[in-house]
């Protein structure tokens, strides 16, 4: 091997002195070569740590269901998540260094101890992010803390998720109080103009798919239109109902203005042909959670839908005032894959990892969860921040109290966002409730 | 008064539902005795062909009934010849059998259609007549004349025609019906693709009323047990009737007590029934140990 020069002649050459040191010259020719060699080393070693802090990348293991029932909404949020890695990466990384996602499949909670399993301990990541629904996260964050690995929940909704005290885990995104909160304060602050009637003069049905998430949003919408004096009745209904019109004429009974309804996709369609047939009218309809897609246009025409109030995560169209970057965004996603963004919870996924960077970056770049969990807990971004509108706060248990969903309202086959007002794009506006 | 006589037809057009989801399970149940828990995905595929046939080809789906039930038909034949009837003397196999092809048909169709759900709106899917204060959806009502209907033919076919005595025949008892000279696995065939079938023909009629996911034939599969043994073991009148006792109290117990509640209702209703008359409502009686008994 050819040294570089300098320690050749340091190490061979005559002088007494050279930069290594005097080297005794009756030293044997083999304790030169070692010298020479372990000079040699220490310098690559030396230069090559350094190289490789530079280029040793964070990575981050991604748990989305990307199979079964939720395979679009789990593999358009991986996407999310790769795609604002992309973005990150462009701007430097964190302090120097790249992230890579990893993903990780789960479609249940034993496939999500598996893939956190295969993340940390196969692929090695420094943080797991996640997921789409709440069954799959308790799993997953519960084995991340087995490996003392950081949990970071962008979307799950399920609010005991930042209530079990687990220590590693921290909620990006909005919890299904929020969706609950937004519901009601949408309703307070704008519809009831629409609607002619004062809070406390409104009667107020609200349905729900009887599970824990229907429930926990019901439980909370009813706890806050009773604090603003409005008459609540609740009422629960299987999401595999072959048959709602029971739930319907209950309702039609009660005769309430404002029937709002939290579920999922088949059982919200359900209730709206129910609501159709049954000619069930109320003044304003509100779906929580679903509805604002395709699937459900297809189910009951653009016709029928006109006027009706969606609560969902912040969409592309809000104005950039309100989410900087959100149509860009969205114009990012479909160069990247070439269709267009396929969900809401996509978005809220996308910005859940940047607010990711930003407290790994906050904590001086390290990984470990307590550093990035106290880091994160310090920050204070402000609302409007992030393309979803959102800011950043996490208040003891994690949650960020800074990302609220939006209402959004159906026009002409169109959802339209509609509330909060800073959200909504110029020349739009919240038109009749529909049903009168 | 007014608000009851609403419950009472949701509950007849419900019992509609539930007496032609049913009738093919009775078929199958009630003459060969296998346990089909896929019936519910052949319902699930009797919409999705509705919908193909919809989507793609622009048929109404009242029309695509007659390219979508044959079909179903014919998978039914071949699911009996090739699952079934290797499995003829283990029918707990056939029960498992059966469980499997409905985990490999729901995932067939959830890795065609990614989990995205579909629903066919069309004119007709949107009638509704009023009738005072009750209001009644046209294709409810199909469902409900097309059960009246299929009951009233089954039952001629079963009892007037060689082929359907064959099949109560080989029900009653598959030893002597082979010593007459009837071709048993031939008649167990028919009848499970008779059976399939009319899964299929449910599906399609009800495809303006759902939005349908790869899951929903689960929803339809345990009150279709109910209705059959409700009902009464390969009684047709029995399914039929056990279909309307099902809907009613699914109504009554939903309006009246707490729609959550129904599911508990309903089988508490069922098991009193049972209790008092095990062999169903319309059964014969001892029909329900028939399925136990051995079949040599």
């Amino acid at each position: 091997m050819k040294l570089p020069t300098a320690i050749q002649r340091a190490t061979f050459s005559t002088p007494r002195e050279g930069w290594l040191g005097s080297v005794p010259r009756s030293a044997s020719l083999l304790g030169k070569h070692i010298i020479r060699y372990t000079a040699a080393l220490a310098i690559m070693g030396g230069v090559s740590a350094a190289v490789m802090a530079q280029g040793n990348p964070i990575k981050i293991g991604v748990v989305t269901p990307n199979a079964g029932g939720m395979a679009i909404l789990g593999d358009d949020l991986a996407r999310n998540y790769e795609l604002a890695a992309d973005q990150i990466n462009a701007k430097g990384g964190i302090r120097g260094r790249k992230i890579q996602v990893i993903r990780g499949d789960a479609t249940n909670a034993q496939e999500a101890i598996a893939a956190v399993e295969k993340l940390v301990g196969r692929d090695k990541v420094d943080v797991v992010a996640g997921t789409i629904a709440s069954f799959i996260s308790i799993a997953a964050s519960e084995a991340a803390l087995n490996y003392n690995v950081l949990y970071w929940e962008t979307n799950s909704l399920a609010k005991n998720l930042t209530e079990r005290g687990l220590p590693n885990f921290v909620r990006s995104g909005p919890s299904s109080d929020h969706f609950a909160q937004v519901a009601v304060q949408g309703t307070l602050d704008v519809l009831v103009k629409k609607i002619g009637k004062a809070p406390k003069d409104l009667k107020v049905w609200v349905e729900h798919e009887d599970s824990n998430y229907g429930t926990s949003i019901a439980e909370e919408q009813r706890k806050l239109f009773e604090k603003a004096g409005a008459t609540v009745m609740t009422s629960g209904h299987s999401l595999k109902a072959i048959d709602l019109t029971d739930s319907v004429l209950r309702a039609k009974k009660f005769a309430p203005d404002v029937y709002v309804t939290a579920g999922y996709v088949v059982d919200t369609n359900l209730l709206l042909r129910t609501a159709r047939e049954q000619t069930f009218k109320p003044s304003a309809i509100i779906l929580v959670g679903v509805g604002d897609t395709n699937e459900t246009l297809s189910a009951l025409g653009a016709d029928y839908l006109n006027g009706i109030i969606v609560s969902s995560y912040p969409r592309a169209q809000v104005n950039p005032k309100f989410g900087p970057g959100a149509m860009d965004l969205a114009k990012a996603y479909e160069a990247k894959f070439k269709v267009p963004p396929v969900a809401t919870s996509g978005t809220n996924g996308y910005v859940g990892m940047l607010m990711l960077a930003r407290a790994i970056d906050a904590a001086g770049g390290s990984t470990a969860y307590k550093d990035v969990v106290a880091a994160a807990k310090k920050l204070d971004v402000p609302v409007g921040t992030y393309e979803t509108g959102y800011g950043m706060k996490l208040d003891d248990n994690g949650q960020n109290t800074r990302a609220m969903p939006i209402l959004s309202q159906w026009q002409d086959g169109k959802v339209v966002v509609v509330y909060p007002s800073e959200a909504m794009l110029s020349g739009t506006e919240l038109r009749p409730l529909g049903r009168k | 008064m007014e608000q009851f006589s609403n419950i009472l037809t949701l509950g007849l057009l419900l019992g509609g539902i539930y007496a032609l989801v049913s009738v093919g399970l009775n078929l199958i149940f009630g003459v060969i005795r296998i346990i089909n828990f896929a019936q519910g995905e052949f319902v699930m595929l009797g919409m999705y062909g509705a919908y193909a046939c919809y989507s793609f080809l622009g048929i109404d789906p009242y029309v695509a009934l007659f390219l979508v039930v044959p079909v179903l038909g014919l998978l039914g034949m071949a699911v009996y010849w090739f699952i079934m009837r290797p499995l003829q003397n283990e029918s707990m196999m056939q029960v498992f059998a059966s469980f499997g092809l409905l985990l490999v048909l729901q995932n067939a169709v959830l890795g065609i259609t990614g989990g995205l759900t579909y629903s066919v709106n069309t004119p007709l899917s949107n009638i509704t007549y009023g009738l005072g204060s009750i209001q009644i959806s046209l294709s409810r009502l199909i469902v409900l004349i097309a059960a009246a209907v299929v009951a009233l033919v089954l039952g001629v076919f079963l009892t007037r025609t060689t082929f359907g005595q064959a099949i109560r025949a080989v029900a009653q008892d598959r030893k002597g019906a082979q010593l007459m000279g009837i071709n048993v696995e031939r008649t167990f065939m028919w009848s499970f693709a008779i059976g399939t079938g009319l899964a299929g023909l449910a599906g399609v009629l009800l495809t303006p009323i759902f939005t349908m996911s790869p899951q929903i034939g689960g929803n339809f599969i345990m009150a279709a047990f109910a209705v059959v043994v409700l009902g009464g073991l390969g009684s047709v009148l029995g399914a039929f009737i056990g279909g309307f006792v099902v809907g009613l109290t699914e109504a009554i117990g939903g309006y009246y007590v707490d729609p959550v509640l129904k599911n508990a209702i309903l089988f508490s209703v069922f098991i009193v029934v049972l209790l008092v008359k095990p062999s169903g409502l319309l059964g014969h009686a001892g029909a329900e140990e028939v399925g136990l008994r051995e079949q040599h």
